[in-house]
């Protein structure tokens, strides 16, 4: 039994590293290069559609940071879940046209697309390549430093390995070993190793979310047992907090409506867009996604959070009770206490089953973010400095930006908590979505409006980015943590997500500039309308229900 | 079988894009206010907690709205 993690760990990375070897044999019979390396040459089915889009959207958050907001603040947090249908119904409205004109002009990245509306200015597309490194960045290196902390809990017994001569913590062993596994079957099979693995992570992390809710409420007697328990915590997690308080009604709101569209909007999802096969594809998505991942959050891990606070309730004084450092460990800690409590050998197979799904999370964001960084950095910025490379020279840039990611990221992470680089990164996580949201007013624009002026969409990207840059935690980076701007846009993020009002700042001022600036030419306009239209093919333009 | 003429949607796309947007404002705002009582006088429905229960309602709307978008506005082209 002492040997289930190793030999858990060990099967779960040989598959990865499989399934990035066949995304390297399919990929060799393909025409373009660098349309495979990103995109899959655009033909990706339902399943790993779904699937490589859910993995992407949900980091650890889903099945550490989530179900802990819910252990400390009870059901409140729970209503975040509301953004699951929004991104759902986008995947279709929004990622659909993107599919559409990505197809027939050979688009590979969201610059590629915005630029070519806007004019193809360098310097538009430098800034969306620009907002989409500031979200990419520190997810990669995040998820890279979860990832160590997650293989550190899958062997709590070992406090070091030996390698090469050095002695490494159990945590930066496993940064290490996993960077290398991630940037391995990126770099070897591009966008099918990368959504290939997604579709295990995310079966993974979905079984894991599901069933630790499933396994939590029959410890606790079934629904009526566990509700009893539930009914006897204090009032306080089972009402909604006025605001100003935390996971108030105006931040919920806002973040549902606002953080989910991000979300969506960022690269990696993007690039999905553009590399699925066809409509019924993103329509079955969205189905998928408004289904599921609602049922695994709201009966899964959400139920471990709630009834962990009955099962490890806070003490007296409001600490963690003992064993629990972090909210965030719940689940992980309901599991390791239960499952083998209740099922024996099958429960411990399960506790290193779910401990892997954990780490699929992190690496199945990682991989997605790797991957679109690579593809801004060859076509947003190399493409433009050497417009005559060819695709394989450019494939071949895209896989060195992912080595040099990859190496940067292990390294920031090896130097440790606590320093000033590292800090900063995660400031910059914080606020990665509020960045990526920044896209949102030119995305719909160019997409259903198209009354927008280059210098409108210039001005809105760079008010909406100072605004995002004003609140904490890198406002407080910039103008100090006592500075009385600091201390108004703190109160103000209690109230409304940040990515809104930058979002809101981004639209007055992409509206306002437009108003005085002139509008890509009509010609061009009605062009690009026309490549968004549908054109329905053999099979008639009919909706399902009359097919 | 021939397709409506577009306009006949418009009907359900309004109704259904109301829908879903009342249900994220009210959602989280003003019905979980109404259904999860207070701190001192929590609502139970049936044993469980009835703003967990309203998360639950809220959301089986808005994932209706758009089963049934799905269903009838989205269309395969392809």
């Amino acid at each position: 039994m002492d040997y289930i993690p190793h030999i858990t760990l060990v099967l779960y990375l040989g598959g990865l590293l499989t399934l990035g070897i066949l995304g390297l044999l399919k990929s060799r019979r393909a025409k373009h290069a660098e349309a495979d390396y990103y995109l899959a040459s655009r033909g990706q089915g339902v399943l790993t559609t779904s699937l490589t889009i859910m993995a992407t959207y949900f980091s650890g958050f889903a099945i550490l940071t989530f179900p802990g907001w819910v252990y400390g603040n009870g059901v409140p947090p729970m209503f975040y879940a509301l953004n699951l249908p929004v991104a759902a119904a986008a995947i279709y409205i929004l990622g659909n046209p993107i599919r559409r004109i990505g197809r027939k002009r050979g688009y590979i990245t969201p610059a590629d697309m915005i630029a070519d509306y806007y004019g193809d200015s360098q310097f538009i597309r430098g800034m969306v390549a620009f907002l989409g490194a500031l979200y990419v960045v520190p997810y990669v290196v995040m998820q890279v430093k979860a990832g160590g902390i997650l293989a550190q809990g899958l062997f709590p017994d070992i406090a070091s390995v030996t390698l090469l001569g050095q002695e490494l913590t159990m945590e930066n062993a496993g940064v290490g070993a996993l960077s290398l596994i991630t940037m391995t079957y990126v770099i070897v099979g591009g966008m099918r190793s990368v959504a290939w693995t997604d579709v295990l992570q995310g079966l993974l992390l979905l079984s894991a979310m599901l069933l630790s809710g499933v396994v939590l409420m029959h410890a606790l007697g079934g629904p009526s047992g566990y509700f009893k328990e539930v009914s006897q915590l204090d009032g306080q997690l089972l009402t909604m907090p006025d605001a100003p308080a935390k996971f108030n009604a105006w931040h919920a709101v806002t973040f549902c409506a606002f953080a989910s569209l991000a979300s969506i909007v960022q690269p990696a999802q993007w690039m999905r867009f553009y590399a699925a096969r066809d409509s019924a594809t993103l329509r079955r998505t969205a189905i998928a996604f408004s289904t599921i991942l609602p049922i695994c959050f709201i009966f899964g891990v959400f139920l471990v959070g709630l009834g962990g606070r009955a099962l490890y309730p806070m003490l007296a004084d409001g600490s963690l009770p003992v064993g629990l450092t972090n909210p965030d460990q719940i689940v992980v800690r309901v599991i390791q206490d239960l499952f083998p409590e209740l099922l024996g050998t099958v429960g411990v197979i399960l506790v290193s089953l779910i401990l892997v799904a954990v780490m699929a999370a992190s690496m199945s964001t990682a991989d997605s973010n790797l991957h679109a960084l690579s593809a801004v950095a060859t076509r947003d910025v190399y493409h433009q400095l050497r417009p005559k490379a060819g695709e394989k020279e450019r494939t071949w840039f895209g896989r060195a930006v992912i080595v040099i990611a990859t190496l940067a990221a292990a390294g920031i992470t090896y130097a440790g908590s606590g320093t000033n680089l590292l800090d900063t990164i995660a400031a910059f996580f914080f606020l990665a979505m509020a960045f990526s949201a920044q896209l949102l007013p030119i995305t719909i624009d160019l997409l259903f409006l198209r009354r927008g002026t280059k210098a409108g969409a210039v001005a809105g990207l760079v008010a909406g980015m100072i605004v995002v840059f004003l609140f904490p935690p890198l406002g407080a980076l910039l103008f100090g943590e006592g500075s009385a701007l600091v201390s108004g846009t703190g109160k103000l993020k209690a109230l409304l997500d940040v990515g809104f009002c930058g979002m809101v700042v981004n639209t007055i001022v992409f509206v306002f500039v437009s108003r005085f600036t002139t509008p890509p030419d009509t010609a061009h306009r009605e062009a690009f309308a026309q490549d968004l239209r549908n054109q329905p093919q053999l099979k008639a333009d009919l909706p399902i229900s009359k097919q | 079988m021939t397709d409506p003429p577009p306009d006949k949607l418009r009907p359900l796309r309004i109704r259904l894009t109301v829908v879903f947007l009342t249900a994220l404002l009210i959602g989280p705002g003003l019905g979980a206010h109404l259904s999860g009582g207070d701190p001192e006088n929590v609502r139970f429905l049936f044993g469980v907690p009835a703003l967990y229960l309203w998360l639950v309602f809220t959301c089986l709307v808005m994932t209706s709205c758009i089963l049934i978008a799905a269903r009838n506005l989205w269309r395969d082209e392809d």
